[in-house]
């Protein structure tokens, strides 16, 4: 086991190692150069002069060679360096840390109401019996995927706020600020995870096992709860990982519409002013949380399926989904 | 496409061999297109707007008399009426207009990024299928690291990098689609690879190149386009969201998600400003979605 996890633990510091250089490699080498960027950004044409431009781009480290900017940022970055922000001058690190806390609270009050909303929905439509509430169940999930957050969220506001007037629209403190908010961030996972739920479910109850249940006299809810459930819901649970990203991407749009602090505002602030350091920083973010996430669920996945056998060597559980 | 065959594949001469049906050929005949839309009434519909949202691309002045730009002063911020069917913005711009003339710039944008995620990432999946042993391993491990990192994060740099814009907002969402073009592709590559009649092909003479392009590549083009409709509806809600950050198009010109970015300040007042975009953008990922589940599930597009 130890030696699985430390396998495991390796495999995910070179995804990390490689996903930082991949950031590397779109932010540096791709064509476009931030220094005449940020000199433009503002209004209109560059006002700057050539020799500013080299200056600024001296200051920042930007005229050395591109393996040596590479290597010595490695270097800093294996060191807990990531670097200082173009846009405030602080580090990198302290800046991303302080984000965290409220895109903490925000996605993991997501993540439990998608959990909620997606096996509800995905266990209902296959429990149900009347066919038009079934393909109601299951259109559900279909209108879900497709509702671009920024717009559910700002149709929230309008409804909620205006019109109903029950929570402000932005700027409040506590639960009633954070209500909105993550329910709009939670519908692409809760619809992503019910469509997933309700095809392995429909999957499920087609096996023999639950013949066999069936046979011995179990009930319907029975048969669905701790039978079918049971199965269907290990290959949603191993998505976690691609979930969790999604929640990430999804809160840079959220707080922009609601006004909150956190990651996805400084993402958004970084990215205007081509704050490079400060966007890697926040790439390798997502793929740290990511890998994290997939590490987790390699590491519980046998708590929850004893046929999976770490022991035996050659398991990774990874969905194809 | 082509694959550079080497000699020592060369199994004989292709002579006297008809060239073998590839299966593709069949399931063409298994269905009637239109009674099988007939026959799917969510299907149907989704295909009627798909028409119409294509002569709101293509002609977009045969569907509103008014002009999306200019506008009059004395019908700002009208409520839907049927003069105005989506209501007027501040400065008296016909909605309905703006959206139906932002429906062209919408959807190439997502069609240019599906097409940069497909090219670059049928590439990947092809080479890494075709080749094996570590070229495979070493394009494998890449897609992981594209999949690790959130896709409206990894668009995000690409546009931090090149720059904003309507056209780098495509290529940015084109490369966060990548890795799972270049998946899909490889694991088709794989599964055909090692079916009979590849075996059977190779065995009745015919060369590496011909198996690749008669019977290979016609059987990986359905779950590909399959998977590409899937992902055009994806671009679309990726280039929409950022637009409405405010890295796509610039003001004046309607987008789909910059008209929602517009409508959110005067979301107060005037609801319809944020509300008939936003829903135009919904509609269209739904039939988009709609018509590749169509796509995977047909014979045509691949039996899954």
């Amino acid at each position: 086991m130890t030696r699985y996890l430390r396998r495991r633990v390796f495999h995910a510091l070179i995804v990390l190692w490689a996903a930082y250089t991949l950031a590397f490699a779109v932010l540096y080498l791709l064509p476009g150069d931030p220094v005449q960027a940020m000199l433009s950004s503002g209004d209109g044409p560059s006002v700057a002069t050539a020799a500013q431009a080299d200056e600024l781009r001296a200051r920042l480290g930007l005229d050395r060679p591109l393996y040596a900017q590479y290597l010595d940022m490695v270097w800093d970055a294996v060191r807990g360096d990531l670097g200082t922000s173009y846009r405030t001058g602080e580090s990198v690190l302290g800046a991303v840390a302080r984000s965290l806390g409220p895109t903490f609270q925000l996605t993991a009050c997501a993540l439990v109401l998608a959990v909620i909303a997606g096996v509800s929905i995905g266990l209902l439509s296959t429990y149900v019996k009347s066919r038009a509430l079934r393909s109601i169940l299951q259109s559900i999930p279909a209108i879900g995927v497709s509702v671009p957050t920024f717009w559910s969220g700002l149709m929230l506001i309008q409804v909620v706020s205006f019109r109903w007037k029950l929570l402000p629209a932005i700027g409040a403190e506590g639960a009633s600020g954070l209500l909105m908010p993550a329910v709009a961030l939670a519908i692409p996972t809760a619809a992503t995870l019910a469509q997933l739920l309700s095809q392995r479910m429909a999957d499920t109850l087609n096996e023999t096992f639950v013949t066999t249940a069936r046979s011995k006299g179990a009930s319907r809810a029975r048969i669905h709860l701790r039978h079918a459930f049971r199965n269907a819901s290990l290959p949603a649970v191993t998505v976690l990982g691609m979930l969790v990203g999604q929640l990430l991407s999804g809160s840079v749009v959220v707080e922009t519409v609601f006004s909150r602090p956190g990651v996805g505002r400084l993402t958004i602030q970084s990215v205007e002013a081509h704050d490079l350091p400060v966007v890697q920083a926040l790439v390798i973010l997502g793929a740290l949380v990511y890998v994290a996430a997939n590490l987790a669920v390699d590491v519980l996945y046998p708590k929850l399926d004893p046929r999976v056998d770490l022991s035996a060597g050659a398991s990774t559980v990874r969905s194809s989904a | 496409m082509t694959i550079a065959t080497t000699p020592d594949d060369m199994h004989g001469s292709r002579a006297g061999t008809p060239p073998a049906p590839g299966p593709a050929k069949q399931g063409r005949t298994r269905s009637v297109p239109a009674r099988w839309l007939l026959r799917n009434p969510g299907l149907l519909a989704a295909v009627a707007f798909i028409a119409v949202l294509l002569g709101w691309a293509l002609l977009p002045s045969l569907f509103t008399s008014h002009d999306p730009l200019r506008g009059l002063a004395s019908q700002a911020n009208q409520a839907p009426s049927w003069d105005h069917l989506f209501g007027t913005d501040r400065l008296g711009r016909d909605l309905f207009a703006r959206v139906v003339h932002g429906t062209s710039l919408s959807l190439r944008s997502a069609a240019l990024a599906v097409l940069v995620g497909l090219v670059a990432g049928s590439s990947i999946g092809l080479l890494a299928g075709f080749t094996g042993r570590w070229v495979d391993d070493l394009a494998m491990r890449f897609v992981d690291v594209l999949l690790s990192i959130p896709g409206l994060l990894l668009s995000l740099a690409v546009v931090t990098a090149i720059g904003f814009g309507t056209t780098n907002v495509a290529v940015a969402v084109g490369i966060g689609s990548v890795a799972s073009f270049a998946r899909v592709t490889r694991s088709e590559v794989l599964r055909i690879r090692g079916a009979t009649y590849v075996e059977a092909a190779y065995a009745s003479g015919c060369t590496r190149r011909t198996v690749l392009l008669r019977h290979v590549a016609p059987n990986v083009v359905g779950p590909v386009l399959a998977l590409a409709t899937l992902e055009f509806g994806t671009a679309c809600l990726a280039v929409s969201s950022l637009s409405f950050l405010g890295f796509g198009a610039v003001p004046p010109t309607p987008e789909w998600g910059s008209l929602v970015a517009e409508g959110r300040n005067a979301l107060a007042t005037s609801w319809w400003l944020a509300t008939f975009p936003g829903l135009a953008v919904v509609a269209t990922v739904v039939a988009a979605n709609r018509l590749a589940r169509a796509l995977v599930a047909d014979p045509r597009g691949g039996e899954r």
